[in-house]
């Protein structure tokens, strides 16, 4: 579960002050499916980054789980974004000249997890591309890039996956391939939180989060289940 | 880890391959030289031991001179035959001595043809001292010294150089115009510390250099054998107490003589071989050193290029240390495995260079530089420290860009 209290953030660029985040506050659901939406520079970027661990905000107060995460190290932080958060990014991020699956398995090099045998295997099955396991990234299509990016979200198998723009570099059905299998994670019980400019990718969510200027400006259910 | 290291090395091929370069040519050029070194010290060593080594004094006539070098007012004339058998009879711990009269060269004819070359006078002991006999004929003697006889033990090269290749023993050539008769044919020696070549010598009694061929009374230096239980310097000091009333030195007057025992010969080695262990060295450490900016350089070019792999390792929960390692790990590997390329290199380029005259190069001119030929090869600690060189290339090279790169922001290089 993630709590957002209060949370603010800003950047200088030069000499103007961009505030980036500006007193948010939002609360997700374990097992939710929560798509935040804003044009860009609506510090949805800067709202990803920080669900995700990856930077901390300048004020308010950020709960995982239960635990408050401002008081963790940065080694704390990257450990707890191996074990607990999956990402999956706009350009992939997949490494070249390395195969599917030791792109899938990167996450289990810096994991303390005992037996780590045939889980990027595994991963790679869930998204239908064990039969891809050795070909490098310039082997597959874009979709089929993503879904190893998704595998290898998958391979510790956390409880959230943060998406930042999954689809935007897909054409359309390789786009809804990917949020089909984001669904069925969620139907698994993965919290899933979308981050997209885009209404109809938005769409496929239980609840859409508008940002504006930094500030939540609507929240809304959208599909009842 | 490892894997992900080799990996990048196999992605990045023509970066591997240029820091591979670099590591190559500084630890090559460190190897060969120190090993080089090491095999050339070690010879001119073996080289000056087979000449004073043991127990030994080398006694020269005048004083201040190093060496028997030239003198000022002209050669030293006080030590003579006499004061070797005053120094025999008085110290018993001196076993032999043997005198020395090194001619320089003359024109010695044999059928016709005229050839210069190195006569040195010797007594009878020189078979003792030197410990160097005749492998054919036989060396001269006692009463050969004696009588100043006309006889001649020619150097092993001169065999083939003067008479052809036959057995010279019994011929007869001239020497300065005196007929001499050829007995025997001296052992191998090798070269002399000074560059001579010891197997281009003609030796004739040392009363005979004196008499019949330079016409003096006095001789220039003496090779002394002291017994092996014998304190070294305490007999250098008796030499001198013998010595100087017969020289008629008074209290405040300095030696005319000089002595040299084997101790003080190796510290001049030393020094004198410091263009080996220290120049040289110092030179290859700067190309080392080059070598290691290369490295860090192409390292930094890596991290600035992997900007993205690092920020997607982050995310993916690499912490700092997780990151330095990598490249740490990665320019040490790709050092390493240059360093043993230089291993191979090196060793190829030693056993090229074996071939070539070091001790002749080193010591001074001469034309025999076969005779000079030093086994060089790669002793195992020069190898060492051509592992332990590439590893702290790898690890030095590789610390500011493994620190660049793990304080990455993620959040900047994702975008």
């Amino acid at each position: 579960m993630i709590e957002l209290t209060g949370v603010s953030k800003t950047y200088e660029k030069g000499s103007t002050v961009v505030r980036a985040l500006d007193d948010v506050s939002l609360r997700i659901d374990r097992g939710s499916f929560v798509a935040i939406v804003g044009p860009s520079g609506s510090g949805k970027s800067t709202m990803m980054n920080i669900v995700g661990l990856l930077d901390r905000p300048d004020a308010g107060r950020y709960d995982l789980d239960g635990s408050d995460v401002g008081a963790l190290s940065s080694d704390e932080l990257a450990e707890a974004r191996n074990e607990r958060i999956g990402f999956v990014f706009q350009s992939f991020h997949l490494l070249a000249n390395t195969t599917a699956l030791e792109n899938v398995e990167l996450p289990l090099v810096y994991s303390n997890r005992p037996d780590i045998s045939g889980l990027g295997l595994s991963a790679l099955e869930r998204v239908g591309l064990e039969d891809r396991a050795q070909h490098t990234p310039g082997e597959l299509s874009g979709g089929q890039q993503q879904r190893v990016a998704i595998a290898r979200a998958l391979v510790n198998d956390p409880d959230l996956i943060l998406a930042d723009e999954p689809t935007g570099n897909l054409d359309g059905a390789s786009g809804l391939e990917i949020l089909g299998i984001f669904q069925e994670l969620n139907r698994l019980g993965k919290t899933i939180v979308l981050i997209t400019h885009d209404v109809e990718v938005a769409a496929m969510a239980d609840r859409r989060v508008n940002i504006v200027d930094g500030r939540v400006v609507s929240d809304e259910i959208t599909r009842g289940d | 880890m490892v894997r992900s290291a080799v990996g990048s090395m196999r992605r990045h091929k023509m970066r591997t391959f240029l820091m591979i370069l670099g590591t190559l040519v500084g630890v090559t050029a460190l190897t060969v030289v120190v090993a080089y070194g090491q095999g050339t010290q070690n010879a001119v060593l073996d080289n000056f031991n087979r000449m004073f080594g043991g127990s030994t004094i080398m006694l020269m006539a005048g004083g201040g001179g190093r060496m028997g070098g030239p003198h000022a007012d002209g050669p030293a004339t006080t030590l003579t035959l006499e004061d070797l058998a005053a120094i025999g009879a008085e110290i018993p711990e001196v076993i032999a001595s043997d005198p020395i009269m090194m001619l320089g060269e003359f024109d010695v004819v044999y059928e016709g043809e005229t050839k210069p070359i190195m006569i040195t006078g010797h007594s009878e002991s020189q078979e003792i001292v030197w410990d160097r006999g005749a492998t054919s004929g036989s060396y001269f003697g006692h009463e050969d010294v004696e009588r100043s006889a006309r006889v001649a033990v020619v150097g092993e090269r001169l065999v083939t150089e003067i008479f052809g290749g036959m057995d010279p023993v019994g011929e007869s050539i001239r020497i300065a115009n005196v007929p001499f008769e050829v007995i025997g044919v001296l052992d191998l020696m090798g070269i002399d510390p000074h560059g001579v070549d010891m197997d281009r010598e003609i030796q004739v009694p040392v009363t005979t250099a004196m008499r019949r061929l330079s016409n003096v009374d006095y001789i220039f230096s003496a090779k002394l054998s002291v017994a092996a239980s014998a304190n070294l310097d305490d007999v250098v000091f008796r030499i001198a107490d013998v010595l100087r009333p017969r020289h008629a030195l008074g209290p405040q007057e300095p030696n005319d003589f000089q002595m040299i025992t084997p101790v003080q010969v190796e510290g001049m080695i030393e020094s004198g071989n410091r263009v080996f262990t220290l120049f040289l060295p110092l030179v290859a450490a700067i190309s080392i050193l080059a070598g290691g900016i290369v490295v860090a350089n192409l390292m930094l070019m890596s991290v600035s290029e992997r900007r993205a792999e690092i920020g997607l390792r982050k995310a993916l929960g690499a912490k700092r240390r997780d990151i330095s390692a990598q490249f740490l790990l990665e320019s040490t590997a790709v050092t390493l495995f240059g360093g043993l390329l230089a291993l191979g290199l090196a060793y190829v380029v030693l056993l090229a260079m074996g071939g070539v005259s070091t001790v002749a190069r080193t010591m001074g001119e001469t034309d025999n530089a076969e005779a000079a030929e030093v086994a060089l090869g790669l002793p195992w600690e020069v190898a060492l420290l051509g592992v332990a060189a590439s590893l702290a290339v790898g690890l030095l090279a590789g610390v500011a860009p493994a620190r660049r790169a793990a304080a990455l922001d993620p959040v900047e290089t994702l975008r």
